[in-house]
């Protein structure tokens, strides 16, 4: 029984109608994936074509990525709903972060080669996803924005790193 | 404005798709010391600066805070003509500047009745957005760990503020 018709009212899905809706279900893969099951790994290429995005539906993953000497890196848990890999996806570079299954979890991938396949055959609803992917990386952007302007003007790394402490960023 | 089309948002379209899209943009001439937008006004669209420059800056209570000049071939506003939302700094004309813009209810039509030139033009935005957040992502560790480097040492590293404000304000790479 398939999960996808729970993401029906994410951010990412909203935009597109109920046929539309339907197509990406069939191109979207869902799986359900063990604990500890990485996802993605940090560093590894995204350009590949089974490289992929994933929305969660169900279960809690970790992100985290290596910390410098004594410094910070990201780490937090993410929940039902959460995209991961989207970024890697759009520009190819290497993945910034691993995420690794937490518990059991649900989730449904797109991979390149399918979004390439959409694109060949089913150019208004390509457009349209990447117009939800631009209006998604837009919203990361400006909270990102925010904070690094916080930072820079009032100096509240403090506050910001508790931010990132407790997962919130 | 179909060439400078060409070799920024709208590469990979052919001629005649970047000529289809200039219609759909607004030209622009404005005055030195025009304000193009002000920060937390509602912005609906990107800018090309064809020629002529602009100087980002923000208030800082009550501080002029000059956040970068924009030379021409960049374009500016591309997170505004995706969401709609607050422009996120003052933008002046330093001298007489032209700008094609094009607005987010433009792009919509343009999704619609022209997918495929939305397509690439998405494409390349995205990939831009993605740099951009790439970037701001590691200017903010980087803040962060800065601090934290300081609070452990007394010292403060040299730089760390020009690079910090740099990646505030950075427009994209094309």
């Amino acid at each position: 029984m398939s999960r996808f018709s729970e993401l029906r009212n994410h951010d990412l899905f909203a935009p597109f109608d109920d046929d539309e809706f339907a197509t990406l279900e069939r191109v979207m893969v869902e799986r359900i994936y063990r604990p500890g099951h990485v996802l993605i790994r940090e560093g590894d290429s995204a350009a590949s074509m089974s490289s992929a995005m994933y929305v969660v539906v169900d279960g809690e993953v970790e992100v985290f990525s290596k910390r410098p000497e004594g410094g910070f890196g990201v780490s937090k848990t993410v929940g039902s709903g959460a995209i991961l890999g989207l970024v890697g996806l759009v520009d190819d570079k290497p993945r910034s972060a691993t995420c690794r299954a937490a518990g059991r979890v649900t989730a449904v991938h797109l991979t390149r080669a399918a979004f390439a396949e959409m694109y060949r055959s089913k150019i208004e609803l390509a457009a349209k996803f990447q117009f939800a992917v631009a209006r998604q990386l837009a919203t990361d952007i400006r909270s990102l924005d925010h904070m690094l302007r916080d930072a820079v003007i009032h100096g509240n790394e403090a506050a910001i790193r508790d931010r990132f402490d407790r997962g919130e960023a | 404005m179909e060439r400078e089309l060409l070799q920024t948002l709208g590469e990979g379209m052919t001629g005649d798709q970047a000529a289809s899209l200039v219609t759909r943009m607004e030209r622009h001439e404005i005055a030195a010391g025009t304000a193009l937008f002000r920060y937390g006004e509602t912005a609906d669209r990107v800018y090309y600066l064809q020629s002529g420059t602009l100087t980002a800056s923000l208030d800082v209570d009550g501080v002029r805070l000059e956040i970068g000049v924009v030379p021409p071939g960049h374009w500016l506003g591309e997170i505004n003509l995706i969401d709609e939302g607050p422009a996120s700094a003052d933008v002046i004309a330093n001298d007489e500047a032209v700008l094609y813009s094009l607005r987010h209810d433009a792009l919509v039509s343009l999704r619609d009745d022209d997918p495929e030139i939305a397509a690439i033009l998405l494409r390349n935005l995205t990939r831009d957005l993605a740099a951009r957040l790439r970037r701001t992502s590691a200017g903010l560790v980087e803040r962060v760990n800065d601090h934290q480097f300081r609070l452990a040492t007394g010292e403060v590293r040299r730089g760390w503020f020009s690079r910090a404000i740099g990646k505030l304000f950075s427009g994209g790479d094309r």
